[in-house]
């Protein structure tokens, strides 16, 4: 089947399921009937998503039926404005749920207000919508925006581990970023998940560097085992990493002494030596 | 500068573009902040150098369209896919006295590419989150300048009766549309300019050929390194500028996949072993040698030591500066460039150029044939003088 005969049947199929559903509350009844004036169920339901007035749960259910649509492609456009202003207005609604919501589908859909909304938040934290970890991940969907400077900024200050967490996530395919990973990862006294996220975006933006710490980390004893696992797995599947290097590694694991270390080491260590005996 | 430095600054900028709605006989100061190149857009988002670019376009529905403004306003039209800008490239044209049929069809067409990514904009204010002012769909905004346009022959608006048809328009765009339907069918008063060309891209004042960058170290897709001479002096050559990171696929997709199809046109020719074809990338931090390989690759390249993608192993400001590239950077990547494609003599200086326009491929072929023919003696000596744009 294809993706046009797709779409048809499986928007035909939530037609069916939705003229033959049973409302799940009465407040969702009383919502759709309050739109039953309004010219069209799809116009219907996005002004009850809109509406700060009706309850939580019909909203929810008219954000579904939206987004059911909104698969139906080409069919979908005429909407497609007034659903992106609806999104912009529960961007900053009471209810939390329904705000992350609108704010995550905007965010995907690279808007120009919900990043706008979301940096007046991360200035102004009387202003924030959702936590800072949140924002910055939205921020992060989009490559040509903001997210690099502020991920930068937040991972220099005094910022709680969720949005550090975010903040090299964002970072991952910034390759002004190298410095900042490498310090990361040979820092010990940084928690271990901002160590192994840091490995993770070494390896991507400059293998060469993440291959020379890596090593370092993975041969030190006094290192975390959880940092010196993944960095190992990290090693083990970088690509273009060379033979002759590696059988060097190879031969130095081989000699570490892993006894007392964490069973996940062991296996991490197990499985590259295995990978690289001769068969 | 800090975020919040950045806006303050893009609100005065905002100001003085406002201001100058009020002075139409200042409307050239607008047309100079439309080169991406410009310092205001220095740092901005994407989504920041597309408002403010907006802003300053929909500022010409105002002050009038001055001839110097329509290149810009053209490209929009053409490989435009932000609804808010485009939208403001329509509303330039609103007070020109006669559109050209050329031009129709762009905004024929940006009204097709907009139709499926339609939002509601406003540009009295430069702030995205403005609540108070009111919003017109950016379809609406392209169709009113249809209409305004005046009446055509009905082959060159099908596609308007054809998103009638499909009735998959919000009901302020078909109202527009009937509007535009009754308007496009009456009776023309007059024959219309159909063949008026726009008038020529103002250049830099500055000549390209006073930066030296002959040295500058380049390092092509298979990594290999070489500085600028090597491989831009001996021959003649066709380049182009684009970076993988693009997300207009009426730009860098669009333009690799042209400059293969134009490098398979010269492959049969004469011609084809005689220049260089290259591609350099906006963003030579992210692009390295294996990207520039398989963005080409994907594309149809074909790479060897005469055809190839570059980046520049330093700083891209020298190759900017050199070729006064139409291009602005954000944090981190481009946030905008224009469509750009150079033809080189064999010492690597511009000589014919193609800007803000998708290019077409006979026309580039028949430039490289006439730059790589034999040269008469005072066009050796003076090679500058025959720079031309298109």
């Amino acid at each position: 089947m294809n993706v046009d005969d797709y779409r048809k049947a499986f928007t035909a199929e939530m037609e069916k399921q939705r003229q033959t559903a049973a409302p799940s509350a009465p407040a969702a009844l009383a919502a759709q009937d309050k739109a039953a004036d309004a010219p069209d169920p799809l116009a219907a339901a996005i002004a009850t998503f809109r509406d700060s007035s009706q309850p939580a749960g019909a909203r929810q259910t008219a954000l579904r039926n939206v987004q059911t649509a909104t698969f139906a492609g080409p069919g979908f456009d005429r909407y497609r404005s007034s659903f992106r202003d609806a999104l912009r207005a529960v961007a900053e609604d009471k209810n939390e749920e329904l705000r992350t919501q609108a704010l995550e589908m905007l965010a995907i859909d690279k808007d120009e207000v919900a990043q706008q909304l979301l940096l007046r938040g991360l200035q102004n934290p009387g202003q924030a919508l959702v936590s800072t970890a949140k924002a910055v991940q939205l921020l992060a969907h989009d490559d040509h925006g903001a997210a690099v400077p502020i991920a930068q900024r937040i991972l220099k200050g005094d910022y709680d581990l969720d949005a550090k967490e975010e903040a090299l996530r964002a970072l991952a395919s910034d390759p002004g970023s190298t410095g900042l990973f490498a310090d990361i990862l040979a820092d010990r006294s940084q928690p271990q998940q901002l160590r192994s996220l840091s490995a993770s975006g070494l390896r991507a933006v400059d293998p060469q560097r993440f291959t020379q710490l890596a090593q370092r980390i993975i041969a030190d004893d006094r290192e975390n085992d959880e940092v010196r696992t993944n960095a190992l797995g990290a090693l083990d599947h970088l690509q273009g990493l060379s033979t002759k290097l590696n059988s060097d590694f190879a031969d130095k694991l081989s000699k570490l002494d892993l006894t007392g270390k964490s069973d996940d080491l062991r296996a991490a260590a197990t499985r590259f030596l295995q990978a690289r005996t001769p068969k | 500068m800090s975020a919040a430095a950045k806006t303050a600054e893009t609100a005065e900028i905002a100001a003085t573009v406002v201001a100058i709605r009020h002075a139409p006989s200042r409307r050239e100061e607008l047309v100079a902040l439309l080169a991406e190149q410009s310092p205001i857009y220095r740092g901005l988002s994407a989504g920041e150098a597309e408002r403010l670019r907006g802003f300053i376009l929909a500022s010409f529905e105002k002050t009038g369209l001055p001839p110097s403004a329509l290149p810009f306003v053209r490209e929009e039209l053409q490989t435009g896919i932000n609804p808010y800008t485009v939208a403001a490239a329509a509303k330039a044209l609103r007070r020109t006295s006669e559109i050209s049929d050329d031009i129709f069809a762009l905004l024929v067409a940006a009204a097709e590419r907009i139709a499926g990514n339609d939002d509601n904009v406003q540009y009295e204010t430069i702030d995205p989150v403005d609540r108070v002012t009111r919003r017109t769909g950016a379809l609406t905004e392209i169709i009113r300048t249809i209409a305004a346009s005046g009446p055509r022959a009905r082959p060159l608006w099908a596609a308007i009766d054809a998103m009638a048809a499909r009735g998959n328009v919000s009901a302020e765009g078909m109202m527009a549309i009937d509007l535009a339907r009754q308007a496009l069918s009456s009776q023309p008063n007059a024959p219309c300019c159909c063949t008026a060309e726009p008038p020529p891209l103002v250049l830099p004042a500055q000549s390209p050929a006073a930066r030296d960058v002959s040295d500058l170290a380049l390092e092509d897709q298979s990594g290999a390194t070489f500085k600028y001479r090597d491989f831009l002096y001996g021959r003649p050559s066709v380049v182009t500028f684009f970076y993988t990171r693009c997300m207009n696929p009426e730009k860098c997709s669009l333009t690799v996949s042209k400059l293969a199809a134009l490098q398979r046109g010269l492959a049969g020719t004469e011609l084809g072993s005689r220049i260089n074809v290259g591609a350099f990338t906006y963003d030579p931090t992210y692009d390295h040698a294996r990207r520039l390989q398989i963005y080409g690759m994907e594309r149809g390249f074909r790479f060897d030591d005469h055809n190839r993608f570059i980046r520049t192993v330093g700083s891209f400001a020298p190759l900017q500066a050199k070729f006064d590239l139409g291009v602005g950077f954000g944090a981190t990547t481009v946030n905008r460039h224009s469509v750009e494609l150079l033809i080189l003599d064999a010492e690597g200086e511009p000589v014919r150029q193609f800007r803000r326009v998708q290019w077409d491929e006979t026309e580039v072929v028949a430039a490289v044939r006439e730059i790589a023919r034999p040269r008469s003696a005072p066009e050796q000596a003076n090679p500058q003088s025959a720079i031309a744009s298109s």
